[in-house]
Parts: structure tokens; C-alpha cells; sequence
């Protein structure tokens, strides 16, 4: 009962000064804590797109990092083109679960269209989660997808021979939106939508309109606002004959795409894989949480001084502290020579010194760590705006755990300057009357 | 327990000559004796040294046989909680802490649990004439009901001495008597030996044992 009683009555005897010398350290661990979740936040935020990804493979210009930026976040315009043959080679490797083609190069209203195919519907194809396609869907279906018509469509565009069976094949245009496209625009499924061409968005000569067949579950990734459409409807599109390169032992053209997502089977196959498509002249290949882990680092890396600056004030608040009982400890000293005299041990009143040092810092850090959520709350509409995600106050870190024990440590310890002081008290010396 | 001094001289330095020097003294168990010196004349060092708060410089303070300074600090201190009970001339609550606080923290530092500790110290406080006062602060009692909290807490561990240091010194007479007979009755309801310092001839009265420092010294 003594020493928490002892501690309690010291700090409100002087609660004034305790409540002042708390806040400190709840400043500085406010401040501490406010970067390490909105970083957090930050990180999470920017690698989720990227989750469940594995390697980008695009043509050889350009960047990793831009490839990677092209394909999973949908910025920029796309690096080139690349030949349709390297998706065969993907698709028939031994390494390859999946590979999904991405054609890109249209818009609608704003969104962005894709060209690919049924893969990008299979269980392998992280974003939105599913086990079948229905899973991933919020309303409707997958587009239809037919290789031939694929096939059909390309021979065409190359001058070819139409492959066996064609006059079976049926040509659909058909679309699936994201689930932030179907809500902005109120695109529904069986809804008619008209892709434009470009990213300015001019119409295309010919009229030629996409059914939607689906819209995609929400994902909070760059998905959510795209629009894909059959990859043989893309190239349906008049103005995509700029789509075709000169082979290159110049026997005609071919038809070439943007970039393809490739999932490798598990286990040594990723690292196999890797290895042999950067030995390839005419392919660039890109690990996506690579590429954005080191963009994050770069990003990252600016909040570094902030929270150096943070820390400090933590340690000035703990300092604050021990000054705060390092300058009582003469108005102490009599009450230590009388818990001396009628029994209390050193070590008792030097404990309730540290204690109370501990304790102090202990409130100051909850206060700050509650503070930290507070200024999060507060500040997430704003962080939105500029940063384009929304940190979420309820998120509590391993590491403010840690920041609570280890500042209430570092009070503590910081508690032993003055107890030291208690320790060396002179009871016979200081039990005389004040003169 | 008897309380024996040997040959007991405390020196400080920059004094020629000891504080306290006093070839022998035995205090029986449970006698009451009033010891009184001039200022200066080393009281309070004498008390301090029973209480083993101020460490002889030669000879000994003995509880029976045993010797005080022999003891391990730490051990010094339980030894002081259970067996000594201490009473000063002012100052001697603990602010912040209730009246009843004061008086158990006394006995928690002497061992016993913290709900008999509140237990004796109510019982003791109304003993002391102060049942209506347990919440109190101490600045907010008079000075003769902090003396009376002060040997409630002196008492509470029914140490082997308590020792007083001028109680009433900066009490009125009617209050200095009152304080001075409920110390000498609480002190006898514990068994313990009552050693009185003081250097006023009014509190002497009180005591059939009285010693002057000066004639008992060497
Ligand atoms: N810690 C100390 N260091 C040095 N000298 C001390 C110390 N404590 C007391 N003295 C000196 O020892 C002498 C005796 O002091 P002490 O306080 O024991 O006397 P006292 O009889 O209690 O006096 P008073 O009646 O004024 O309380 C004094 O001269 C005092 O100045
Ligand atoms: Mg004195």
C-alpha cells in the first residue's frame, strides 16, 4: 500500500506541475506516435495495389518502377508495345501460372479501359479476392472471352488468314467496371458504354458500343477504377491499328499489347522465372513489391527528420520530469528524514521517487499516444485530400506499445538522477526543524 | 526490552569535544524517563542514536544485546519501524497524506497489512481523542492534534522506545500537559519505554524518573 500511496500523494501534491511536466512527454510522444501511424497508414495504403502481384513484364523502355506504375496503378500512358508472341511464351512457360495481357490506350470518361482477357478473372488474380469469378463481383458477370475471336480479330488487323473455325466465332464488345466506376458514373450492368479513344477522350469514328456485363467488388486498389473490356473487342477498336509492329525478321506485322501480369507457380519458380525473362532482349520484367517498396523508400524516407525531431521531444519531456523532481527534492528532503525516521527503508523512498518518474512519464505517453488517434481523427479528411488515402485513428500499432513501455522506461530511469539524491539524504541532518 | 548506553559518545566533526558522552544508562523495559539538557547540549543527537538514525562514534546503544550499529542499514531501518517510535517538536506529518494515513503508514512500514494497519490507526486516533478527524490533512489540525497524530503513529507499531523530542515545546500549557499525559498514557498501554527530551523544568514534573544530560554525561 505505501509505495503507490506515497507516489500518488507526491504528484497530487503538486499536480500543477506533474500535469505540466506529463504533457511534455505526451507532446513528444503525440508527435512520435502521429508519424509512425500515419506512415504506416502510408505504406500500407501504398503497397495494398501492389499486394498479391508478382512480376510485370512490358517492353524493353522505360523503367521498372514506370513499367510497374503503368500496370498496377494505371498511371501514365503506356511504355510501347510488345508482340503478341511473348504472351504466348508466357502463357506456355512451365513457369507461369498465370499471365494476364493488359491493352491499354483508352478511356472512358475519365477511367481507364483495359483490354485483357478471361484471366484476369481467375482465382490466381488478387484484386478483388475470389475463389470463382461470381465471388469477385459485386453485380453481373465476366465479359465473354473467346481465343478465337482474339485470333480473328488480330488476323484481320495483320492481313493474315483467319484461323480454322472463324465463321463460328462470335465477336462481342463487352465490358466489366470497376466498382468506383460503376458508382461515380451510375454505370450499371446491361448499361451501353462507349469507350473513347486517348486519354483526352475523343470519339471514335465509328460508334461502336460495349455491353457491361459486370461490376467488380470493391478492392481499394487502383482496379476499382478501371473499365476492362475482351481483349479482341479492344482491337475492334477502328483507331488500333497503330497497335501493329514490323516482325522483326520483317516477314509482315504483328500485333502487339501493353504489358502482361505474371503470377509464376510457386516456390523456386518466381526466382527461375525472373532469371530468365531478364535475360531477354526484347522484354522488360519488373517485380511489383520490389519496385514499390523502393519508391516508398524514396517517398518514405522524408519523415525521417520529423520524427527525429519527435523522438528529441520525447526526451526533452522525460528530461522535464526529472528536472521538475530533481528541483523538489529540497522541499522533499524533510519528509524523506521523517519517512526515514519512523521506518521507511532507502530503497522504499528511493522507489517512490522513480515511480513517481515513471508514472509520470507513463500518463504523459497514453495521453499522447490518445492524443496521437485524436490528431489522426481529426486530420484524416485532410491527409485524404493531399495524400490520396485515408489513415484510420483505430489503428494501433505493436509499436506504440512499445513507445508506452519504453518511454515510461526511460522516465523511470531518468527517475534514478533524483532518487539518487533521496537515497544520499542525511536523515539526522534534515529531521531538525527548518530554521 | 532494556535499552542499555555503553560508554556512548557521538562526535561531529568541527566539534572538540562529543556531542553526546555518557559512560552508561540503562532504561528498563516499559520505564518512563524525562532527560533534560540546555540547547546544544546534543538531545536531539542522543535520541537519533537511539533510534540508530545517527551512528555512535564510540561505545554502543544496546536493545537487550543487541547492538544497533551492528545492524545492516536496511536491517536498521525494519529494525527502526518496529521498535522505534519517534515524536518531534513540529513538523512531523507527512502533508498530503490523512491523518489516519500518517498513523498507518507507520505500521506498514513496520509489517503489518495495509487493512489492520487502517484498523489500529483508527482505533489509535480515537484513543488520541481525534475519531472525528481521520480524514483530516494535516495542515488542517491545530498543533496540538498533530502531536496527538504524531504519538497515535509513534505508538502503533508498539515499539520497544518511543522518543520524544520536545513534544510540547511549541504548545500552550494547557495543551503542552494534555499532549504530555496522553503520550505517557498511550506509550504505557503499549509497554514500551518512553525516553522524553527536553530542556523545559514544567514538563519534568510530569516524569518520576528524571535525568539531567549533564550529570549522567562524562
Ligand atoms: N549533523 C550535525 N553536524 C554537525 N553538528 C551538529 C549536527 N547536529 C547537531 N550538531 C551540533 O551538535 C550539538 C548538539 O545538537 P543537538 O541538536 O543534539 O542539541 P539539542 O540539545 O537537541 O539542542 P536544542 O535544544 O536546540 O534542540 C549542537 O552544537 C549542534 O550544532
Ligand atoms: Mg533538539
Amino acid at each position: 500500500m505505501n509505495l503507490p500511496r506515497l507516489i500518488n500523494r507526491s504528484i497530487s501534491q503538486r499536480w500543477f506541475s506533474s500535469c505540466l511536466t506529463s504533457l511534455s512527454v505526451a507532446l513528444g510522444v503525440m508527435l512520435v506516435a502521429a508519424i509512425l501511424v500515419v506512415k504506416d497508414e502510408m505504406e500500407q495504403s501504398f503497397l495494398k495495389p501492389g499486394r498479391g502481384y508478382s512480376l510485370v513484364v512490358g517492353p524493353p523502355k522505360g523503367s521498372s518502377l514506370t513499367l510497374v506504375l503503368n500496370t498496377v496503378f494505371h498511371m501514365e500512358t503506356s511504355a510501347g508495345l510488345l508482340p503478341f508472341r511473348v504472351l504466348d511464351s508466357l502463357e506456355q512457360s512451365r513457369y507461369v501460372k498465370l499471365a494476364v495481357p493488359y491493352s491499354v490506350g483508352d478511356t472512358f470518361k475519365g477511367y481507364r479501359v483495359i483490354g485483357t482477357t478471361g484471366a484476369v478473372f481467375s482465382k490466381y488474380f488478387p484484386h478483388p479476392e475470389g475463389k470463382t469469378p461470381q465471388e469477385k463481383f459485386a453485380d453481373g458477370g465476366p465479359f465473354h472471352y473467346d481465343r478465337k475471336a482474339l485470333a480473328l480479330t488480330l488476323s484481320r488487323l495483320t492481313n493474315t488468314d483467319p484461323p480454322e473455325g472463324a465463321e463460328n466465332v462470335k465477336e462481342v464488345n463487352e465490358a466489366v467496371v470497376g466498382y468506383e466506376v460503376a458508382r461515380r458514373l451510375g454505370v450499371r450492368v446491361g448499361y451501353q458504354i462507349e469507350p473513347t479513344h486517348g486519354v483526352e477522350g475523343t470519339t471514335h469514328a465509328e460508334e461502336t458500343l460495349w455491353r457491361v456485363t459486370g461490376v467488380l467488388k470493391r478492392t481499394g486498389t487502383p482496379i476499382d477504377k478501371v473499365v476492362l473490356i475482351n481483349l479482341d473487342s479492344f482491337y475492334r477498336i477502328p483507331d488500333h491499328k497503330g497497335a501493329l509492329v514490323i516482325k522483326p525478321d520483317g516477314s509482315g506485322l504483328e500485333a502487339t499489347f501493353s504489358a502482361a501480369l505474371v503470377f509464376p507457380k510457386p516456390g523456386v519458380n518466381k526466382a527461375l522465372l525472373y532469371a530468365r525473362l531478364k535475360g531477354r532482349k526484347d522484354v522488360l520484367v519488373a517485380e511489383v513489391d520490389t519496385e514499390l517498396r523502393k519508391l516508398f523508400s524514396l517517398v518514405g524516407d522524408v519523415d525521417k527528420a520529423f520524427l527525429m525531431v519527435s523522438v528529441l521531444v520525447v526526451v526533452i519531456g522525460v528530461l522535464s520530469i526529472m528536472v521538475a523532481i530533481y528541483n523538489t527534492m529540497n522541499e522533499r528532503r524533510r519528509e524523506i528524514a521523517i519517512l526515514r525516521a519512523i521506518g521507511a527503508r532507502k530503497t522504499t523512498v528511493m522507489s517512490a521517487i522513480v515511480g513517481e518518474a515513471g508514472i509520470l512519464s507513463f500518463f504523459g505517453a497514453i495521453t499522447g499516444l490518445l492524443m496521437a488517434h485524436g490528431l489522426v481523427a481529426v486530420s484524416a479528411g485532410y491527409v485524404e485530400q493531399k495524400a490520396n488515402f485515408r489513415p484510420d485513428p483505430t489503428h494501433v500499432m505493436v509499436e506504440e506499445i512499445m513507445l508506452l513501455a519504453g518511454v515510461t522506461i526511460l522516465g523511470a530511469l531518468a527517475g534514478l538522477i533524483p532518487a539518487w539524491k533521496a537515497y544520499r539524504t542525511d536523515v539526522a541532518t534534515h529531521l531538525a526543524p527548518l530554521s | 526490552m532494556d535499552i542499555r548506553l555503553e560508554n556512548l559518545q557521538v562526535s561531529y566533526p568541527g566539534h572538540s569535544t562529543p556531542v553526546v558522552d555518557i559512560p552508561s544508562l540503562t532504561v528498563a523495559a516499559g520505564r518512563q524517563i524525562c532527560l533534560v539538557g540546555g540547547s546544544g547540549s546534543g538531545k536531539t543527537t542522543l535520541l537519533n542514536t537511539l533510534a540508530g538514525i545517527v551512528l555512535p562514534t564510540r561505545g554502543s546503544v544496546l536493545y537487550d544485546d543487541m547492538d544497533i550499529a551492528s545492524l545492516s542499514e536496511g536491517r536498521r531501518d525494519r529494525f527502526r519501524a518496529a521498535n522505534v517510535g519517534y515524536v518531534f517538536q513540529t513538523f512531523n506529518l507527512l502533508q498530503g497524506l490523512s491523518a489516519m494515513e500518517n498513523v498507518a503508514i507507520a505500521a506498514s512500514f513496520g509489517g503489518v497489512k495495509a487493512s489492520e494497519a487502517k484498523t489500529r490507526a483508527k482505533d489509535l486516533l480515537e484513543r488520541v481523542n481525534l475519531g472525528h478527524r481521520l480524514d483530516s490533512r494535516p495542515g488542517t489540525l491545530s498543533v496540538g492534534e498533530q502531536q496527538r497524530v504524531a504519538i497515535a503513529r509513534a505508538v502503533i507499531n508498539r515499539p520497544t522506545v518511543v522518543l520524544a523530542d520536545e513534544p510540547t515545546a511549541n504548545l500552550d500549557v494547557e495543551n503542552g500537559d494534555e499532549v504530555l499525559e496522553l503520550l505517557k498514557e498511550t506509550v504505557r498501554e503499549a509497554h514500551s519505554i518512553l525516553v522524553l527530551v527536553t530542556h523545559e523544568p514544567r514538563v519534568q514534573s510530569h516524569f518520576d524518573d528524571v535525568q539531567v544530560l549533564s550529570e549522567i554525561s562524562a
